[in-house]
């Protein structure tokens, strides 16, 4: 697949984050659609199919590895990358990402740089394959 | 709620309605849908697989065919125990969307009906659709912001030459997104703090942690990160939060509030 111009889906309760880091990555040249809650979450991913959905970890009502978890849930069904995203040590995050099943996990924080890094890694690693 | 045996519908119906769902039941996968056939429509349905009179997947498939094309498309929920990989397949054929493993628990219940079942807005505040495209029609001078206490303004320099790249005035909207929250997050915190909601104060912390850093608020975001951490670590966390950071915390966010508004040209 080719990991340019991909459908991003940010989840998050806070307006502000979804603005930031919905600009960067559509600066990268992705498509971006946002959500600003946890609940209900299913549908909207379902109907959007997006390549990738970066979720909070800490919303009200479902947290992000609820979500990934539930979604995982239903076996053989289609699923897209489910990447965790909040603020925080990375190794934390990442082990919350390893036991929920999401594919990696990145940290909100003030070096947009890093994030962006951090973003294309995950694609190069999960995405970039042939047939994925 | 779908089920030839009202006991599993009287049970369901308790459950359902204690999280806060209104519900109706519906004997047989038939009943079910002659209910859709008037008119009735409903966000769930929860639909055992073996019925008299019609099964649980031929409803679901007749129940899609009478929503096609209609703007709610309710969520269909297959009731079974353990499914087979078989039954999957000739649930999801049926347009069914998940399943919900007998005997059902109220955790299990209420995470599927959260993840699928979409609430009416709470009053959080919903990005405006128009937010990532049209841009303000006054752009800030940020670079002001660099001999500002508190200030990383190299956050918001980055989304403004964002802007510019892509003719969009990123760093603008991010900024008028963060001064309409600031003010509900610091009434949300004194209301947490006077009702002794930890829960309430913890995510209000977090959220006002991501806010601040996201236009360069880093003081105001340290103080937060510091109060989340004491709030999840310490048991007695609630007092020192009060005593110790929630003043500081209201202090830095006013300060940080009238920094923005005259930042973005807005009276104080």
């Amino acid at each position: 697949m080719n990991i340019a111009g991909l459908h991003v889906m940010i989840v998050d309760d806070d307006p502000s984050t979804l603005a930031v880091y919905g600009a960067l990555l559509q600066a990268e040249g992705h498509t971006i659609s946002t959500r600003d809650r946890a609940l209900g979450t299913a549908p909207a991913i379902i109907s959007a199919r997006p390549n990738l959905v970066l979720l909070d970890i800490n919303m009200p009502g479902l947290n992000g590895p609820d979500i990934v978890r539930l979604f995982r849930d239903r076996k053989g069904a289609w699923s897209p990358l489910f990447v965790l995203f909040a603020s925080g040590d990375q190794g934390e995050l990442q082990q919350v990402a390893h036991q929920c099943g999401a594919a990696a996990a990145l940290s909100k924080n003030l070096d947009h740089h890093a994030f962006l890094i951090g973003f294309r890694t995950i694609l190069v690693q999960h995405l970039a394959r042939p047939g994925v | 709620m779908v089920d030839d045996q009202l006991a599993n519908l009287r049970v369901l119906d308790l459950m359902v309605s204690r999280l806060g769902y209104e519900c109706d039941c519906a004997s047989d996968g038939l009943l079910a849908v002659e209910r859709f056939k008037a008119g009735q429509r409903y966000a769930a349905v929860l639909m055992d697989g073996q019925m008299p009179h019609l099964d649980g997947y031929e409803a679901a498939r007749r129940i899609r065919h009478l929503c096609a094309g209609e703007p709610l498309r309710p969520t269909i929920f297959a009731l079974t125990a353990a499914p087979t990989d078989a039954e999957r397949m000739k649930a999801a054929e049926a347009g069914m969307d998940d399943f919900l493993e007998k005997p059902i628990s109220m955790s299990a219940l209420r995470d599927k009906l959260a993840l699928w079942v979409d609430i009416p807005h709470d009053g959080a505040t919903p990005i405006p659709a128009s937010a990532l495209s049209v841009p303000p029609p006054q752009r800030m001078d940020i670079s002001a912001l660099r001999a500002v206490k508190g200030f990383d303004a190299t956050v918001l320099e980055r989304l403004a030459r964002l802007g510019r790249e892509s003719g969009e005035g990123v760093a603008d909207v991010v900024v008028g997104l963060v001064l309409r929250e600031l003010p509900q997050q610091l009434h949300a915190i004194e209301e947490a703090l006077r009702t002794g909601d930890r829960e309430a104060l913890t995510r209000t912390v977090h959220r006002l942690t991501g806010a601040a850093r996201n236009v360069g608020a880093v003081e105001l975001a340290d103080l937060c990160a510091r109060a989340e951490r004491t709030l999840h670590a310490v048991a007695g966390g609630y007092a020192q939060i009060e005593d110790g950071f929630a003043t500081p915390i209201i202090t830095e966010a006013r300060r940080v509030t009238e920094v923005l508004q005259g930042l973005a040209g807005e009276r104080p």
